[in-house]
Formats: C-alpha cells, structure tokens, sequence
C-alpha cells in the first residue's frame, strides 16, 4: 500500500538521478516495487528533454537587451537623486496602485493638489509602464466625471485623446517597451502598415482588425505595443464609424465643401505632437471644425434658422465650412489673419465692429489660435462676427531633436555636446552638472533662426556609464593595466578573479572615465589563457593608491598568487 | 540559498548600481531569455521581453519583497507573467514548447524525419494537456528548472509541483500510448 506522495517523490528522485548521468534503469533499482510504473514515465521525461530545440545564439540580443536595461537603471537612479521626494510619493504608492480604489483615492488627492496650482507633479508626465501612470489615468477618470457641462466634457475628452497620441509618441521616441492605446485619424493604410496621428503601426497576422477597412480619413483606436527598435505593433485596431457633425451646429446652416489647399496640407501635420505643442484634439490645423463626412446641407438658396447659442467647445474633425449665403452664421477654426477690424477664420474673412463681442478670457487672439465664431452673413457674402469666443492658442509646430555626446563647453547661455551648439534658457531643464567630457542628453527646439534651444539636458557623470571590455592582457603597470588596448585603472574595489598573466584572456566590467579609461570593478581572467613562457604578476607590497601593485617576475609561468580581493566565480541559484 | 555576495549585489541593485545590475543580468539574462523563447518561439519577441523582466525587476525589486526568498525564482515569475501577458493580448495558440524546426546534428535524412515525426507527436500529446501540466513539463523538462524554481513561478509548493509532475507525465503516457496503438 503506497503512503500519499510516495510514488511522487520517487519519481521525482529518479529524475534527480537521471540527472546525475545514471541510467533509468540504474535509478529505478531503488523502487522494485513501483518499477513498472515508473519506467514508462522516466522514457517520457527523457524524450521531451532531448526533444527541446537548443535555444538561438542570442549573445547579440542579450548585449542589446544590457545596454537598454544599464540606460534604464541610470536613468532612474538620475531622476531619483534628482527629485528624491517624488520617487518616496511613488514608492508609496506603489503598493497601493495594486488596489484600485487606493488608485481613484490618490487620483483625487490628485487632483485636489493639482487645483490648488501645485506644479511639478511626477505622474502628470509619467508615460504608459511608469509607476505613477496608473495615478495619472485615475486622476484624468476623476477630471472627465467630475466635468459635467457636456462642451466642457467634450473639450476635456478631445484633450485626453491628444495626451494618449502625446504618450504613444515620446513611447516611439525613447523607443520603451510599452503597451499604448491612442485615437488617431487614418493617413494612410496598406494592409501591412497604418499611419494615424503621425504614427506608424504594423499590422500582422494577429492585429485583430474591428469595425470598416481603414482607410485615410477614418478615426481609429489602436492599441499596440512598441518595441526596443521605437516600432509599434498593432494588436487591436477599430475603426470607428465617422463621426457626426456637432450637435450644436444645425447642418443646414452650412454647406460642405471641398478644403482649400492650403488647408489640407497643414491637416496631417496637426497630430504630430511635439513637446510644447498643443495640437487640438481632432483637429486639423487650420480648418475648420466641421466634420468632413457631413453630408452637404441644403443649397445656398436655403433659409437657414436660427441656431440656439450653444457655448464655446471643440468641434468634430475638420473640413472647411462655407455658410449659406445668408442668415446666422456659427463655426470655429484657426485664426489665420489678425487686423483690427478684419479677421481670417477657418479661411473666412471676418469684419470686426465696435459691437462684436471678442471673449479672450481663455486665451488671446492670436495668430494659430482657435476662434469660435458667431455672427450673420451679408448679402454680399461677407461675414460681421456678433461675438467671437478665443478659445485657446496653438502653438506652432517644433522641430524636435535629439542628441548625445561628450560636453565640450558649457556656459551661462551656450553649450556644445559633441560638437553640436545650443542655446539653453531659463526654461531649459538641466539635470546633472555641466562638466567638461562627461556625457550628456539633449532634447533641443530648432528656432526659426535655426538655432537650438535646448529644452532638456540630462548629464551622466562618469560613474554612471557602465563599461564592459573584453581581450588579453597586453600591459600590466603598477596602477592599470592595458586590455585589448584599452587603459583599465583599479582602486580597493576592485574584484580581481583569477590569475593575472600577459596574453591572457580577460574580461572587465567597470565604469567609464572621462579620459576613456575603465575603472574596473569585476576582472574576470580566463584560467590557462595565457600563452607559456609568459609574465606572471604577483602582489607584491601593499597597493599604492587603491590600485592592485604587481611586481614582474620574468621567466615564469602558471598561475601567481596572492592577486588582492580574488573572488570565486559567482555562486548560481 | 543566496550567499552573502549574493545578498550585497541585490542590495546593490536596489540602490541602482550599475555594475551589481550588469552582473544581475549577466548571471540570469540568458536563462531568461530562453525560457521566453521556449514559450513563444519568437527571438525577437524573447529580446524584447527579456528586457522588459529586468526593467520590471528594477522597479519592482524597489518595494517587492518576493525576490528575498529566491531571486531566480522570482524573475523567473516576472518572465511568466509578461508571457502570459502576451499570450492573453495576442491570443496566440499557446503551443507546446517543442517547435517545427529540425533538430540541428547530423545530417541524416532518415534521422531528421524521425526527428520531426518524434516532435510532432510529442508537441501534439502535449498540447493534449492542462495549462499548469504544460507548465510544469516545459519548466521541468525543457528549462531544466529545479522544483524551487518552479513552485516560485507558478506559485505553488514543491510537494505540489512533484504531484503534478507526476500526473503530467502519467497524462503524456496515456496519450502516447493511445496514438501509437
């Protein structure tokens, strides 16, 4: 009679047998009594193990996969030192966004704090797979439940689809492992690849496609997952119907018609986001706010009724509008002309009087900036605005770069990063400390005098950047050593395993130094990889200044001694 | 069970020091990474998540305290987790561990369809099996992972792994011998 878990326990003792190297039938002499059933179980084991495919070489990708994750670490570790106080709110927070009600609970301290005018709150930046991004989306909830006027809600929601593209975008960019979902308008589509909101996805065999075939024109939702090379990989993508033309505006008040040239060659370029931009959700940038599918309203010969004064909010994505010839008159679009009696909206001319009501409390009139229009059409077919609602500026369009290199110069207004020179201001955000020959990231605006302006700049102090080098050992000083060519300096740190010889095998991991040198940290020298005959160093004196001291002895070979802080090979799990 | 070395360089992690991170991923990466690639049977997709366990590491290493009792274990279970992640938005068949391709060695052709004829019926019979018996057969057989290790990932006792191993391997054989009478 088998006691429970005996016959479980002796399998799994055969197996650790089989695993020594002896036979089934050697590891079975144990368990007379349960041989005949355990024996078929063993051949089987051994038939799924010998039926795995050796893994890829893959010492490429996990050289690849080291330097992204080093990057990562040293930028959490800048960004902890940096701003201490907001790496202790997220780890405290941390274990609670597990829960989601602790989750909506931050979220509405949130957003108490960020009415209050505090600035500067970590998860307001935080991008899909940050720790406080979870805060940050309970937050956005909270902002769209608590927003009860349906414009208000409009506008609100139209904003939080532009920050999902914003997210998407810097997610490509930094090129992050992330999962992103965003809402965009169709550009282009052809089968294997979809570009909407200046992104571009891949679509294969698993993209689940929902909904009408893209095509350009069409708002989709995609949710897809970029990858380490900045490439997004579709996974859902719906297409969604087109959208009606807003519920304020009465359709047979306008007429649609086709967008003017210069109109449709700014659309695309709106949903490109930049940092500092603020493309309107939806939009494109200089039409107006009428959506494009609306079926044409009725002819200019048509009377057009009067429309209820609805209040300012975004409108639908965009064609051009062209209203009936007379009567009331409502729509929105860019300001693209300003003169004191004479404005251009949405490619409109329209006259300004002492009577028209100009509401600038959200944002001044400006070139690029969106207006809201309302007014009455003249026979002649010019419009006189009763009251025109500046809703808030755009700003234009920037071309980001990005670089990195060793910091050649750095002053009070100049700086020069691997031979590139910028501009940086009050508003340029620097982290780290401008030294000369450290490395530097710049994030830069060009000016329209094509100049840069840098908007971030972090610094990597030398102890940051991690170095790895393999090679023989072709010098062995009293204070470093040259490998593969390469100076490699010491201190009271430094692991030295094995036994250090001319010609042998080594590999080093340590840090970089400003002069190009390695300060080792781990040297890992390869038993028996020196050639004979050789020169062998041996610890001699105490070492000066932190660096293993060797003393030559010539004529010898094999192994030396007494190599200062040898450690054995690391113990595996 | 960990060395004090070992305690240091995961302290050391946690403070995000660069070089105890590069030996971390040194030492496990490549495990990692094949027991990715044994899931998915996708190099690209095995580079890409083997990346993201370690990022996840180096955030979760900052409040979990998972990773005390053992740490292979507990990446290990990172890595599962992003697999099963995977799996659940791609809705990828979840196949069994042993893929299409030849077993590279000798060039004989009558070796090499045996080969093949011998993995297919074994990924079949495999694919014949529960979710957490698949897992225990690829932890075991495939990743040669040990009963620690395995009981860390799927969140279970090692007297509980040895039992279904145990029925894992009696379900194979049924199957087995039911195919091949």
């Amino acid at each position: 009679m088998l006691r429970p878990g005996e016959i479980e326990e002796a399998l799994e003792q055969c197996l650790l047998c089989m695993q020594r190297g002896e036979p089934a039938e050697a590891c079975l002499a144990g368990y007379p009594e349960l041989r005949e059933e355990l024996a078929p179980l063993l051949a089987i084991a051994q038939r799924v193990h010998e039926a795995a495919p050796a893994p890829p070489n893959a010492a490429a990708a996990l050289a690849r996969g080291r330097e992204r994750v080093l990057r990562q670490a040293a930028r959490q570790r800048i960004a902890r030192r940096s701003a201490p106080w907001v790496q202790r709110l997220a780890g405290f927070f941390a274990p609670l966004l597990r829960r989601g009600l602790a989750s909506t609970v931050a979220a509405v301290v949130l957003i108490v704090v960020l009415l209050a005018g505090t600035s500067a709150i970590a998860s307001a930046n935080s991008l899909p797979g940050d720790p406080l991004y979870p805060v940050k989306l309970a937050a956005e909830s909270v902002q769209l439940a608590l927003t009860l006027d349906p414009n208000s809600r409009i506008a609100v929601e139209h904003t939080l689809e532009q920050r999902r593209v914003d997210e998407a975008q810097a997610i490509v960019k930094q090129h992050r492992i992330a999962h992103v979902s965003f809402q965009g308008i169709v550009e282009a589509y052809d089968g294997s690849t979809l570009t909407a909101a200046g992104l571009t996805i891949q679509i294969n065999a698993s993209t689940q496609l929902a909904g009408p075939q893209p095509a350009p024109g069409l708002t989709v939702q995609v949710s897809a997952e970029s990858n380490s090379d900045g490439i997004l990989i579709g996974k859902a993508i719906k297409t969604l119907a087109p959208a009606m033309p807003s519920p304020k505006l009465n359709s047979a008040q306008v007429a649609h018609t086709a967008m003017p040239a210069a109109l449709v060659a700014g659309a695309t370029s709106t949903q490109r986001a930049s940092a500092g931009a603020t493309p309107h959700p939806g939009r494109s940038s200089a039409g107006a706010s009428i959506n494009a599918q609306s079926s044409p309203a009725a002819a200019t010969a048509q009377a057009v009724t009067t429309s209820p004064a609805p209040s300012a909010s975004p409108l639908s994505p965009a064609g051009t509008v062209t209203p009936s010839r007379e009567g009331q008159v409502h729509f929105a679009g860019l300001i693209t002309r300003l003169a004191p009696d004479l404005w251009e909206v949405a490619g409109l001319q329209v006259r300004i009087t002492t009577a028209t009501q100009i509401d600038s409390s959200a944002s001044p009139p400006a070139v690029g900036a969106w207006a809201d229009v309302k007014g009455t059409r003249d026979s002649d077919g010019s419009i006189l605005a009763r009251k025109i609602v500046v809703e808030h500026s755009s700003e234009p369009e920037v071309d980001l770069i990005e670089f990195q290199g060793a910091i050649e110069a750095a002053s009070s207004d100049q700086w020069t990063v691997d031979g590139q020179a910028f501009e940086i201001n009050s508003a340029t955000t620097i982290t780290g400390e401008p030294n000369s020959g450290w490395q530097a990231e710049v994030q830069a605006q060009r000016q329209p005098d094509g100049t840069l302006l840098a908007t971030s700049i972090v610094v990597y102090a030398p102890q940051d950047i991690p170095a790895k080098l393999a090679g023989t050992i072709d010098e062995i000083g009293a204070s470093y050593w040259l490998i593969a060519g390469r100076r490699v300096s010491f201190d009271s740190q430094t692991a030295i395993r094995g036994a250090a010889a001319l010609g042998a095998r080594t590999e080093v991991q340590g840090l970089e130094q400003a002069d190009g040198s390695i300060r080792a940290l781990v040297v890992h020298i390869h038993a028996n990889s020196a050639p004979t005959a050789t020169t062998v160093f041996t610890a001699t004196a105490a070492p000066p200044a932190g660096a293993p001291a060797m003393t030559p002895q010539h004529g010898k070979s094999g192994s030396g001694g007494g190599n200062p802080q040898q450690h054995p090979a690391p113990a595996q799990d | 069970m960990r060395t004090g070395e070992d305690n240091s360089l995961l302290d050391r992690v946690q403070e995000y020091d660069l070089p105890a991170i590069g030996e971390v991923y040194d030492r496990y990466a490549g495990r990692i990474y094949n027991y990715i690639y044994y899931r998915l049977g996708d190099t690209q997709l095995a580079e890409d998540l083997t990346g993201a366990v370690f990022i996840k590491m180096l955030e979760a290493i900052q409040s979990s305290k998972s990773w005390q009792v053992s740490f292979s274990g507990w990446l290990y279970r990172i890595a599962h987790n992003l697999v099963v992640d995977h799996f659940r938005r791609t809705q990828q068949d979840r196949a069994a561990p042993l893929d299409e391709r030849i077993v590279a060695g000798d060039q004989d052709p009558v070796k090499t369809v045996e080969r093949r004829l011998e993995n297919d019926r074994l990924r079949l019979a495999i694919g014949q099996l529960t979710e957490e018996q698949r897992q225990v057969i690829t932890y075991k057989f495939v990743e040669d992972l040990t009963n620690a290790q395995v009981a860390e990932i799927m969140g279970k006792t090692e007297g509980a792994i040895k039992s279904l191993q145990f029925r894992a391997l009696a379900s194979l054989r049924r199957i087995l011998e039911a195919e091949e009478s």
